[in-house]
């Protein structure tokens, strides 16, 4: 076993210190808000510069534009920039597209947008959940119908993260009856649609940080031409789902490293006061280490998808923990700084940091899947045990 | 990074695992004789001896004493089995590395305190039954040394090899203070250790020999705590009430997700723990420090334990009896929490490296 990074990836860390040198994290201004997974907010000038550097398409296979550095280096990158706080939040999203783009796009798509993804200039959204369609994502209810050359979509679609920044939507509707598909899971397509297609609306919902994350999409009779289909048609699902751990990986991967910043961030802050709480200091203490043991299980976690070994229950279990440990860190904080903590503005503590961790946390054991689904799903396809539904049950799976 | 066991470290876990199927599945460990019988058997394949002063691979020894718990063995390999050769060795107390390994020690670690004699009349071991000499190691704090927060820096380390006489009255007898239907849960050394019997050791080698028995002991509760999962993850999926298995029903579903998502945490930090330690060892500075050690041992002592228990919650009544094992793995986890510092310990030796650092 190597716990630590290779020459490669320390090489990279050093380059991405001193871009950041140059160029302190808090002085990239900033078009969405943090959504506190870790990866900071949306900053399209970082994005952009980052770009410039060939950092987007670290790992990308060099006919589509890429620099095909093992993704040992795509973690270091994703880890320094975590720590140094800095605002990368589309950086993830960026990534996560183009490789779907790269896995499942059909040549056109390809040209079209993995370049501009690559300068920083792309980005898109998910259109999965619905009003109706959230943890039972197959009830959902959009639909597309082939017109010619084209296919029309009509539906609903809500809580796509950062949709108003970003400038494609990916959208999940039903070509064809479930009946018909033989599965619920069957008969989805995923669609590619510009932000600026005609028929498509996007409003935004405030959260309880008094900024937007979430957009609500109104689908009204938009026209995409077929080449804008992603993989296969009436397969879009189970292609989402060959991409998923990939997704989650990358969703919660910044999270400990971002958690660490935190930490260190409260302990300068209240280096004064600890002295006299010692209840508060061991939880400081603790939780450091849970963030440094639950770093490892994400590096693990890279490590298996990166040597393609299967990973049933680590993006389930992995997400969950970190989201917990977030909201434990969250409460720590509020505890530390008490009401001071809502304090917004220039009077903010900590420049507000500790709000928006607080605050966003509340959402991040909802997103991207509940705590509760994730822990089922743990351990049904982790431990083997029978489903909740199922009367009798198989032998019992056994973890590595 | 590379989470892989290399080919060495997997054949020596299998063969560990072969081992207790052929062998300590088959023991009665409430018999000093087949545990002193499968005691010579893990000496004679090597497993006791991995560390030695010029030879210190701390995640392989780990990995045996994972495998060796993972495996219900309750024999005290780890913590006490494998330093305290190590220590005797370290201390000039047999000559060379390899002289006394496969001769029975078991280490009695007294960390506490500043009169080494009271701090190791004071303390507890595993397994002094099974030794034929008990080592024993102490690092006091020198008189006048200050008392804030708590580290392994500034002590003097001090080691004494004392002959365990099978004879009642004899000196350094080792007596059984904890038994548990028939198995020694915890022993201590009935007399003083005589004062002649001390030699001075040097701290960077008696530090490290605590360190890796921290790092052992955290190897077994991660062992442990995963045995516990494995057979609450069978008995839920095998124990049916009203017409469905127990494991079908989210509130047990959850309770176990999260023993695993414990244990993982755990293990992992501590073969991390392991890594850090061998690579410290060359040219290691007295009070140097290792985190990731007080880290893993700090972790494993809280989650394992706090898994294991959670365990007889699943397991139900059966598990609050003596008829079923989970009670001696529970008792069994919370002494290796114990030994080689607790939780409590480790996490001050944190705070009182943060402090301490400018």
């Amino acid at each position: 076993m190597e716990f630590r990074y290779p020459p490669s990836a320390e090489a990279l860390r050093a380059e991405v210190r001193a871009f950041l040198a140059e160029r302190p994290p808090d002085t990239w201004p900033h078009d969405a808000m943090d959504g506190g997974y870790g990866t900071g907010a949306y900053s399209f000038d970082l994005l952009r510069a980052l770009g410039t550097r060939g950092w987007i398409g670290l790992t990308w296979p060099r006919r589509f534009g890429g620099a095909e550095r093992p993704m040992i280096d795509h973690l270091a990158l994703m880890e320094e920039l975590a720590l140094a706080g800095a605002p990368f939040g589309p950086l993830a999203g960026s990534d996560q597209w183009a490789q779907s783009l790269i896995r499942e796009g059909n040549p056109t798509l390809q040209a079209d947008l993995l370049p501009r993804i690559a300068a920083g200039e792309a980005l898109a959204w998910q259109g999965y959940s619905e009003p109706d369609a959230g943890s039972d994502l197959l009830a959902l209810t959009t639909r597309a119908r082939r017109d010619g050359d084209e296919y029309r979509i009509d539906g609903h679609k809500i809580w796509s993260s950062e949709a108003g920044a970003c400038t494609h939507g990916m959208v999940l509707a039903r070509t064809t009856n479930a009946e018909e598909a033989g599965s619920r899971a069957g008969g989805l397509t995923m669609f590619v649609v510009p932000n600026d297609a005609p028929g498509l609306t996007l409003r935004p919902i405030v959260s309880l940080t008094g900024e937007v994350y979430h957009y609500e999409a109104f689908l009204d009779d938009v026209r995409v031409p077929a080449w804008r289909v992603m993989g296969q048609e009436d397969e879009g699902f189970r292609e989402l789902l060959k991409g998923l751990d990939r997704d989650r990986f990358w969703g919660r991967f910044c999270k400990p490293p971002a958690l660490t910043r935190q930490l260190s961030l409260l302990r300068r802050h209240a280096a004064g006061a600890l002295g006299a709480q010692p209840a508060l200091a061991r939880r400081l203490t603790e939780l450091e280490t849970e963030v440094d043991a639950t770093r490892l299980l994400f590096h693990r976690f890279g490590w298996l998808l990166d040597q393609g070994i299967p990973t049933p229950y680590e993006s389930a279990l992995y997400k969950t923990m970190a989201d917990e440990l977030g909201q434990r860190v969250a409460n720590l904080a509020l505890d530390l700084l008490g009401s001071d903590i809502l304090l917004d503005g220039p009077a903010a503590p900590l420049a507000g940091a500790m709000r928006q961790l607080y605050l966003t946390s509340v959402g991040q054991t909802i997103a991207g899947g509940t705590s509760e689904v994730l822990r089922t799903t743990v351990a049904t396809r982790g431990l083997g045990l029978p489903r909740s539904d199922t009367p009798s049950s198989g032998a019992p799976r056994r973890h590595r | 990074m590379d989470f892989a066991l290399n080919d060495d470290q997997d054949q020596m876990v299998r063969a560990v695992a072969r081992w207790i199927d052929r062998r300590w599945a088959r023991a009665d460990p409430a018999s000093p004789a087949d545990r002193r019988a499968c005691w010579n058997e893990l000496e004679a394949n090597g497993w006791t001896g991995l560390l030695t002063p010029s030879s210190f691979p701390v995640l392989d020894a780990a990995l045996v004493v994972e495998a060796l718990a993972h495996g219900r063995c309750s024999l005290p390999v780890g913590p006490g089995g494998m330093t305290a050769p190590l220590v005797a060795a370290a201390a000039g107390l047999v000559a060379g590395d390899r002289d006394g390994v496969g001769s029975s020690y078991q280490l009695l670690s007294a960390i506490e305190g500043r009169d080494p004699t009271a701090a190791a009349a004071a303390t507890t071991a595993r397994g002094l039954e099974l030794a034929d000499r008990v080592v024993v190691l102490t690092a006091t704090v020198p008189a006048g040394a200050g008392s804030a927060g708590w580290s392994l820096a500034g002590r003097q380390w001090r080691a004494a090899v004392v002959p365990v006489d099978p004879a009642p009255a004899g000196d350094g007898r080792a007596i059984e203070v904890a038994q548990d239907e028939g198995r020694t849960v915890l022993s201590r050394l009935a007399t003083p250790v005589p004062a002649e019997a001390w030699h001075p050791l040097d701290p960077a080698r008696g530090e490290l020999a605590w360190l890796a028995g921290a790092v052992l002991s955290a190897a077994e509760l991660v062992g442990l705590a995963r045995a516990v999962l494995d057979s609450c993850v069978d008995y839920a999926g095998q124990r049916v009430q009203g017409g469905r298995p127990i494991g079908g029903h989210q509130a047990i579903q959850h309770r176990l997700a999260d023993m695993l998502g414990a244990v993982e945490r755990a293990r992992y930090l501590t073969y991390a723990a392991a890594v850090d330690l061998a690579d410290a060892a060359p040219g290691f500075r007295p009070g140097q420090g290792v985190p990731t050690v007080h880290r893993a041992k700090a972790l494993a002592a809280r989650d394992c334990v706090a898994a294991i228990r959670s365990g007889h919650q699943v397991m139900g009544a059966i598990a609050y009896s003596a008829e079923h094992d989970l009670h001696h793995l529970h008792k069994q986890a919370i002494v290796a929490a114990s030994e080689h510092g607790d939780a409590a310990r480790h996490w001050t030796a944190l705070e009182t490296a943060t402090a301490d650092s400018p």
